[in-house]
């Protein structure tokens, strides 16, 4: 596998959301708004890279018996400083994102790609993986994080500032009946979610059929 | 290392693996608080100005308190050109509910509460969030430090949240700033420390008070 398939694969042939159903518990609480997919995207891709990059270049020291501990500290550590990090430069963001950020180190996708791709290839590789998959994640939570938000509330706005409202478009400067805040409740994510998954899979599952009856 | 035998070398290795851990934390941590603590700051100022209106500054003096209840995240102190006007307390208490993050402040030179003002809310919208509660006159404004709150009705968590709030906060201004009323407490154990003196009367009351430190200055 060549560098750009390393990047690729985790876009949409093994997004961790989508195929992997993986880290599915923040994609539910955290995509009520742009601005938090944007923070949590970013705080998920910047840990994903940093500890694949450190078990990558210590997996040959790591003894195999205690490898999940380390990688554990490891990923733990990542989170801290990245929680630290948004509370002082990031508080908005911070706050609203919670107690997921903490929760990035329990999450099987930082975990799984440790165990299943650092702890086994070289660092550059291991970089390029993480890219992949921390953007394919991130682009996920973007995509349901603007549907929830622009059925629930008519608008975009990122960090303070208004990026689209259409309601202005419908003339009116009040939200107009038909966007329900139901989408940004967490039945509306479950809903959201689902649909997404369900169209993934069809687009897939058809394009599967047609590269079998190519290759035939 | 590796003629060890295994426990040991693992855990050996899982020590080390722990300190550099900490020292890389801490390091981060000596970098970030500040920045932290400002922000935190900024969102409580507005209501820092609205509690005690003629304060000509806020100094935070959390560092200075050691062993204080943890419900207590920050104690700021309001100050009047050079005299301490009054004690506010970043107070957070919950229950099953939530969180209830509230500013309490107290009058140095009256010993009575100014008021309560909420931060934020994670209790129950309508009944418990943080614009209910601060349309709500819990009746603490101008009250002694053993005032019971005007309950919150159909809400008896909120208030009971309250409640531990104020109770903590009094608690803390109490052992650490109230001044006077120590010396009949403790007069009997002054009193062996100092026998020959005539009057003892409390001079300075914001001092670290807990467990064996000095509790006040008195002068006889």
């Amino acid at each position: 596998m060549n560098q750009r398939e390393n990047f690729t694969k985790g876009l949409l042939k093994e997004n961790q959301i989508l195929v992997a159903l993986l880290g599915l518990c923040p994609t539910l609480a955290i995509t009520t708004s742009l601005e938090n997919a944007l923070g949590m995207g970013m705080a998920v891709i910047f840990c994903l890279t940093v500890t694949n990059l450190i078990i990558s270049s210590i997996r040959k020291i790591v003894p195999d018996e205690i490898r999940i501990p380390i990688y554990i500290v490891v990923i733990s550590t990542v989170v801290t400083i990245i929680d630290m990090a948004m509370a002082a430069f990031l508080p908005a963001i911070h706050k609203s994102l919670g107690i997921f950020i903490p929760l990035i180190t329990v999450n099987c996708i930082i975990l799984g790609r440790a165990e299943a791709f650092a702890s086994k290839n070289g660092p550059l590789s291991s970089v390029v993986d993480a890219l992949g998959m921390g953007i394919g994640y991130a682009s996920v939570h973007i995509v349901i994080s603007i549907i929830r938000e622009v059925i629930g509330s008519g608008k975009i706005t990122v960090w303070g500032s208004l990026v689209l409202d259409i309601n202005k478009l419908f003339g009116s400067n009040e939200t107009l009946p038909i966007f329900t805040n139901f989408f940004i409740q967490p039945a509306g994510a479950f809903i959201v979610l689902g649909l997404l998954l369900g169209i993934y899979s069809t687009i897939r599952t058809k394009r599967m059929k047609k590269t079998e009856v190519n290759k035939k | 290392m590796s003629k060890l035998p295994k426990p040991l070398h693992y855990s050996l290795l899982l020590i080390i693996l722990g300190i550099i851990v900490g020292a890389l934390l801490s390091l981060v941590n000596m970098f970030t608080a500040p920045y932290i603590r400002e922000n935190k700051l900024k969102v409580v100022r507005p209501m820092l100005e609205e509690l005690v209106s003629n304060a000509d500054k806020f100094e935070v003096v959390t560092d200075q308190y050691k062993n204080i209840d943890k419900s207590i995240q920050d104690v700021y102190v309001a100050y009047v050109g050079e005299n301490q006007t009054a004690v506010l307390l970043y107070v957070v208490t919950s229950n099953q509910y939530g969180d209830i993050e509230s500013l309490i402040g107290i009058d140095i030179t009256t010993n009575k509460f100014i008021n309560i003002k909420f931060i934020a809310s994670s209790q129950t919208k309508g009944f418990g969030d943080v614009d209910t509660l601060n349309k709500h006159d819990f009746k603490i404004q101008g009250a002694d430090l053993d005032v019971e709150i005007d309950a919150y009705a159909k809400a008896s968590f909120s208030s009971k949240s309250v409640q531990d709030a104020i109770n903590i906060a009094a608690q803390f201004y109490r052992n650490n700033f109230k001044t006077g009323e120590q010396v009949d407490e403790f007069l009997e154990e002054i009193k062996t420390i100092l026998p020959d003196a005539v009057k003892y009367q409390s001079i300075k009351g914001n001092l670290t008070i807990d467990n064996n430190q000095i509790v006040d200055i008195y002068k006889d």
